[in-house]
């Protein structure tokens, strides 16, 4: 192998630029293969958390608020158990519950707080500047565990307690023990109130920024308060173990309801109008549609840059097997010496297979460079660019297909003739 | 060394323009012996010049070298021959122009698939040939900076640094000065005294008279 990298440096070196330049091809189709798997995957990791609900007969709310009703008109619903307890035939529900007034420690700005439910816990994996995300172990911890954003102001670890308090009911307060602190523009399951809706799974998300929220938000594990109930614990977070005290809380932003498969549309109708009448719900989706509208936009860009991607790999096959082609031609007279000195004329086409190895070798130190810049830079975060198996995967597979295809030409025309002919030209001339 | 029988080699076989270029070639070279090829053009002594070094093949007949039968051998193996039993020396030189002097001579020792030598050993080697046709000093120059004679002895460095038994040139001296063409015989002349046969072509009877022997090649025959 060594004989032949070493041949191959030399005929790259005298093509010199052109080399250089398929190179950048091959590192152009490899970031553009990098770009649109990335961001595919990483739609379809976002989309499968919730794909399990997704494909069941359910529904989409964006709600400010859901309540139920009364007698006396309308009352909040408060978590996903008074949802289940309300409404006929629910099987999951996936949700968020706002704190009304809640304060952190001895602070006087208000501390915006969720208490996710366990589906929504699941449907996101945030990158944690400290600490960790929440765990089923946490469901039988004796002490409420949360999770907070970058930039809560004060100074913060996981394995602090924080007290969270209420106003609007004196004295009511709640220990919290901090065990992660959220990465800087992390997506997180929490509403976006001011943005218009994309009617798939994405409403159900939001990418948080430190600097532009200029702000902290609290989470707590939702399962794990209800969890506490059978012990009498968290009561200041669950009215049926203190129903005279205690935060108040509303559900809020996206959640999703799926009932049962047996249920009809007329049934799951008259649930969805049971929940609409005296809530304020944004936007409510049938599951089946919000689903089918998920995946067309999971597959939306793989329809846009597919072809594209396509159609510039197809120029550079071309580009690059005309450039080695022309490279070998030009070169038969070097390897009727090379078959002369002992390599069998047959071997001579390997030489250009190893030159475009290098050169694909060539382009990934370009990719390689890029995305040390972009890291360095702290902008990696803005793109969904990401180095993964799969990444790993297709740059292998095209690096491949573009030396074993451009090695054809090549070697047939070594085929075509033999040293000898070669010599004798050479010699005329 | 060498033993040819009955060696005959057409060109266009089959076709109504096939021409017979050697029509039973028989000869026997000698260990340690000079022998050129003589003959005027178009007579077959570069057609029989490229059997002997596996550079073209014979249609008919039996080639012996060393006792061993190698009329038929797969063109790897004849590679593998080129790199270690045979060395080769063209009219041309047939350099690689923008090698070194040592990256030419060098190359049969990269191709040598018997013998994996280290990065240094084969540059030790390659400096020794050419202190031996006095080019060591130019070893790091590229050939197209050399002069005629100066390549020349850079081929023939390359040609001997596997130590083969076997020299074959083709007009060494045609592209050469008298002077120069004096120097490269000179350089055969030791090579013999190495112990190395040397088989060469040549169309000047004063070169042919370095050679021990002189074969004369007429209409792709030997002349007797």
């Amino acid at each position: 192998m060594g004989k032949y990298i070493k041949l191959a440096l030399k005929d790259l070196k005298r093509v010199g630029w052109l080399s250089f330049l398929c190179a950048i091809f091959f590192a152009v189709v490899f970031l553009l293969a990098i770009s649109i798997s990335s961001a595919f995957e990483l739609k379809v990791a976002r989309y499968n958390k919730l794909r399990p609900y997704l494909k069941q007969n359910g529904v989409f709310l964006f709600s400010s608020y859901l309540a139920k009703q009364r007698s006396d008109g309308g009352t909040l619903l408060r978590d996903r158990k008074e949802i289940e307890e309300y409404l006929e035939g629910v099987k999951d529900v996936i949700s968020m519950e706002r704190l009304w007034d809640p304060y952190l420690d001895n602070m006087d700005q208000k501390l915006e707080t969720y208490c996710l439910s366990e589906g929504a816990v699941r449907s996101i994996n945030p990158v944690m500047e400290e600490g960790r995300w929440f765990q089923k172990k946490d469901l039988r911890a004796k002490k409420l565990v949360g999770v907070i954003t970058g930039n809560s102001g004060i100074d913060i670890h996981p394995g602090d307690t924080v007290t969270l308090r209420t106003k609007i009911d004196d004295g009511v307060t709640e220990e919290i023990e901090i065990i992660g602190i959220i990465g800087d523009k992390e997506t997180l399951f929490m509403p976006d109130f001011f943005r218009s809706s994309y009617e798939d799974f994405r409403d159900c998300f939001y990418v948080f920024d430190n600097e532009t929220e200029n702000k902290a938000v609290l989470f707590l594990y939702d399962e794990q308060i209800l969890a506490g109930e059978k012990d009498g614990l968290f009561g200041n977070l669950n009215f049926r173990v203190s129903p005279d005290k205690g935060f108040q809380k509303s559900m809020t932003g996206p959640t999703i309801i799926t009932f049962n498969k047996n249920m009809s549309e007329k049934e799951t109708d008259e649930q969805i109008a049971k929940i609409r009448q005296v809530s304020q719900i944004n936007r409510i989706f049938e599951l089946k549609d919000f689903n089918r509208r998920s995946k067309r936009f999971v597959l939306a860009d793989l329809r846009t840059w597919f072809p594209l991607f396509v159609f510039i790999s197809l120029f550079v096959l071309v580009s690059v097997v005309s450039i080695h082609t022309i490279m070998v031609k030009k070169q038969l007279g070097n390897y009727a010496i090379y078959y002369l000195c002992g390599m069998s004329w047959k071997d001579c086409s390997y030489i250009s297979l190893v030159a475009t190895l290098l050169e694909c070798f060539a382009a990934f130190i370009i990719v390689g460079a890029y995305f040390g810049y972009l890291s360095l830079s702290g902008r990696i975060h803005e793109t969904a660019l990401s180095i993964g198996p799969l990444q790993i995967g297709i740059v292998c597979g095209l690096t491949i297909m573009f030396v074993l295809l451009s090695h054809l030409l090549p070697r047939q025309l070594i085929s075509k003739t033999s040293a000898k002919n070669v010599l004798a030209e050479n010699k005329d001339k | 060394m060498i033993q040819l029988k009955d060696i005959k080699k057409i060109y266009n076989k089959n076709h109504s323009n096939a021409f017979e270029a050697l029509r039973g070639i028989s000869l026997t070279i000698e260990n340690q012996e000079i022998v050129a090829i003589v003959g005027t053009s178009g007579a077959g002594k570069s057609t029989l010049l490229h059997i002997l070094a596996f550079i073209d093949s014979a249609d008919e007949g039996t080639y012996m070298l060393d006792e061993r039968d190698v009329t038929d051998l797969p063109d790897k193996d004849k590679s593998q021959l080129r790199t270690g039993e045979i060395g080769l020396v063209m009219q041309d030189y047939a350099l690689v122009e923008d090698f070194t002097a040592i990256e030419n001579v060098m190359m049969p020792l990269d191709f040598d698939r018997k013998n994996k030598r280290k990065s240094r050993e084969k540059k030790k080697l390659a400096l020794q040939v050419l202190r031996q046709v006095d080019m060591e000093d130019f070893s790091k120059k590229r050939c197209n900076e050399l002069s005629g004679g100066q390549k020349q002895r850079v081929a023939i460095a390359r040609a001997i640094v596997n130590n083969p038994k076997l020299v074959i040139a083709d007009e060494p001296t045609g592209a050469l000065d008298s002077g120069n063409a004096k120097q490269i015989m000179e350089i055969f002349k030791k090579l013999q005294q190495d112990g190395k046969t040397v088989v060469f072509v040549t169309h000047d009877m004063n070169i042919a008279s370095y050679a021990d022997r002189i074969i004369e090649i007429q209409d792709g025959r030997l002349i007797e």
